[in-house]
């Protein structure tokens, strides 16, 4: 038998799940002898983990369960740079006036509840085929939650200075979510949509029917799908023995795809014509996503309690702002933050490059186009380094700052904004 | 219609999964709480292993452990809150990555004591440096669905994002390990 990669992979796996099972085997045992010990003191400021008795006895058995391991127990290690590195100094900075933090890690259990934010007539949502197939389960629009983390507001009315505006664009969930059927165990299908996307179609077909893992890796350019004429409309489908994918756009800003298994192309294509809309709910939990620099959160802005609110955490904790105030996460300047109108558009073209400097590990991190008018990213994730941003504008202007170091307690310290 | 090679279903498609329930176990969830117990074990029997998996694609089968056992720690802390979301596995899954950062930016290491090799992490060699080069997203997408054969939709609720994303981060980390590795299938 050919040793694909496939094969590769899951002997891999195999190898990876023993070794962390035997790790957490280890692990358990040193906590049952520690568990006596009233205090342990552990260089670099983390106590050992308290296991709680309920925690301890799920873990040791679900990890022991129709396991059998004889493996010897030892580290791996996790990268470069093992040893940790002397402080370096911050450079101290001003923050700009008024500077909110806004929390980046989970300091508060209570997830935040954003207000609901009605929603204007006529935004197409999600769609389904009524009876046409048996057996709907669960539709994955239903929490409205789960699909707030989908979408996001594309335009908001108003100015939102005062009370919550109302939103009449919506953007996200492309090709995913929707309504799902069914009928039996050889037959199931999905409807699915995308709202406010400026995709093409035929490359949302082609994304839909995963072609690159089905077979098409060969191919440097997707294959044309199929097309075909449904009511007026064109619509495009891939086929992989018994599942399918029909694609369509029946409105502006909407795309649609059938996903079926065990369904015959003309079976699908009759369920073209049956598709109907499903409307969205008049009031969603919606915000703004501030689009962020690579390996760094979104800024995700909403109303809570009736006041403008900014997160990197959607989840958590959510920190009231206003027009004007400048966002600091861990330390370092995210941006200042217009009036919410102009949130949904550029504020700025300014092109920043950012670089990490220390020692011998140097990580462009790369240039952002702006929302705010500038961003710093200010970090490495792999390690943690002095770091120097330089700041590049789009007008020639460098600025350089020291925004971040290897220290044992968070930076607190920003960047001064350029005059 | 096209027929292409042989391949794999389960993106997109509610298979077999449970009616959503926002935390409606119909038990008293006050910690502490025999209920509250029962219950989660329930939950972190079918948890722990994705998300273990999930971390360990991501960072290592040592630091994995670690911050498995803290979210899961997190989730019996905040019990009440977490069986009422949507996904609590993939919350948990964040709650990680979150540790994780801070965690590897402040170079703090558990309080265990060293060994020089692990004994059972044995890995193909050059697979092990291909995976590696791969970004974070890709490798943890690539061992979820092709190491571990979870479907899409599974991988998707484990890492809390769109089947989309995990279907892109996929196709993206398997065209740059047959680029790594200079396979054609």
């Amino acid at each position: 038998m050919t040793d694909t990669l496939e094969h590769r992979l899951r002997r891999y796996a195999v190898t990876l799940e023993r070794a962390t099972i035997a790790h957490d085997l280890r692990v358990t045992d040193i906590e049952h002898d520690l568990r006596d010990v009233p205090e342990v003191a552990v260089a670099g400021g983390r106590a050992l983990p308290r296991p709680r008795p309920v925690l301890l006895a799920v873990t040791a058995a679900g990890l022991l369960v129709g396991i059998g391991i004889s493996v010897g127990l030892g580290q791996r290690s996790s990268g470069p740079g093992d040893a940790p590195r002397a402080p370096v100094p911050v450079a101290t900075a001003s923050l700009p006036p008024g500077a909110i933090a806004v929390p980046q890690a989970f300091t508060d259990p209570a997830p935040a509840v954003w207000d609901d934010v009605p929603m204007a007539a006529g935004v197409v949502g999600w769609y389904d085929v009524g009876d046409a197939v048996p057996g709907r389960v669960a539709d994955e629009f239903a929490d409205p939650r789960y699909l707030a983390r989908f979408l996001r507001c594309a335009r908001w009315t108003g100015d939102g200075r005062t009370d919550p505006p109302t939103c009449d664009a919506v953007q996200g969930g492309v090709l995913s979510g929707g309504v799902n059927y069914r009928p039996s165990t050889a037959r199931e299908l999905g409807v699915m949509s995308s709202i406010g996307t400026d995709v093409d179609v035929k490359a949302a077909a082609w994304a839909q029917a995963d072609g690159s893992v089905w077979g098409y890796e060969t191919f440097t350019t997707p294959p044309d799908p199929n097309p075909f004429s449904v009511g007026g409309m064109s619509v495009f489908g891939y086929r992989n023995g018994d599942h399918a994918q029909l694609t369509w756009q029946p409105a502006p800003g909407n795309i649609v795809s059938l996903d079926g298994r065990g369904f015959t192309d003309e079976e699908l294509l009759a369920l073209v014509s049956q598709l109907r809309p499903v409307t969205l709910p008049s009031v969603l939990p919606l915000t703004f996503q501030v689009r962020a620099p690579a390996k760094r959160p979104a800024l995700v802005v909403g109303w809570l309690r009736g006041r403008r609110c900014a997160t990197f955490d959607p989840d958590h904790s959510c920190v009231p702002f206003g027009e004007g105030d400048a966002i600091v996460q861990g330390g370092a300047f995210f941006g200042q933050v217009p009036a919410v109108a102009a949130l949904v558009a550029p504020a700025s073209t300014a092109r920043f490059d950012v670089e990490v400097a220390g020692g011998d590990h140097r990580t462009p991190v790369g240039d952002q186009p702006s929302v705010f008018g500038h961003e710093v990213i200010v970090h490495d994730d792999e390690r943690a380094l002095p770091i120097a941003a330089r700041l590049v504008y789009s007008d020639g202007r460098v600025v350089e700052q020291m925004v971040e170091a290897n220290q044992a307690t968070p930076p607190t310290t920003g960047v001064t904004l350029p005059a | 219609m096209t027929v292409p090679k042989s391949g794999r279903f389960g993106k997109g498609l509610v298979v077999g999964e449970p009616e959503s329930s926002s935390g409606a176990l119909g038990v008293d969830v006050r910690a502490g709480s025999d209920e509250a117990i029962v219950s989660f074990e329930t939950f972190a029997r079918d948890a722990e292993p994705r998300l273990r998996r999930a971390l360990a694609a991501a960072y290592g089968p040592e630091l994995a452990v670690e911050l498995n056992r803290d979210a899961l720690a997190y989730a019996w802390e905040h019990w009440a809150a977490v069986q009422a979301m949507a996904n609590p596995v993939g919350y948990l899954y964040r709650v990680a990555q979150s540790a994780a950062r801070r965690y590897v930016r402040w170079q703090r290491r558990p309080p265990l004591p060293r060994e020089d090799t692990i004994d059972g992490f044995d890995p193909e060699p050059r697979l092990d440096a291909a995976l590696a080069r791969l970004s974070r997203d890709q490798r943890v997408a690539v061992v979820l669905v092709h190491g571990y054969g979870m479907s899409y939709r599974e991988a998707a609720d484990t890492l809390d994002v769109p089947v989309t994303t995990v279907r892109n981060h996929l196709n993206r980390g398997m065209n740059r390990l047959r680029t790594i590795l200079e396979v054609d299938a």
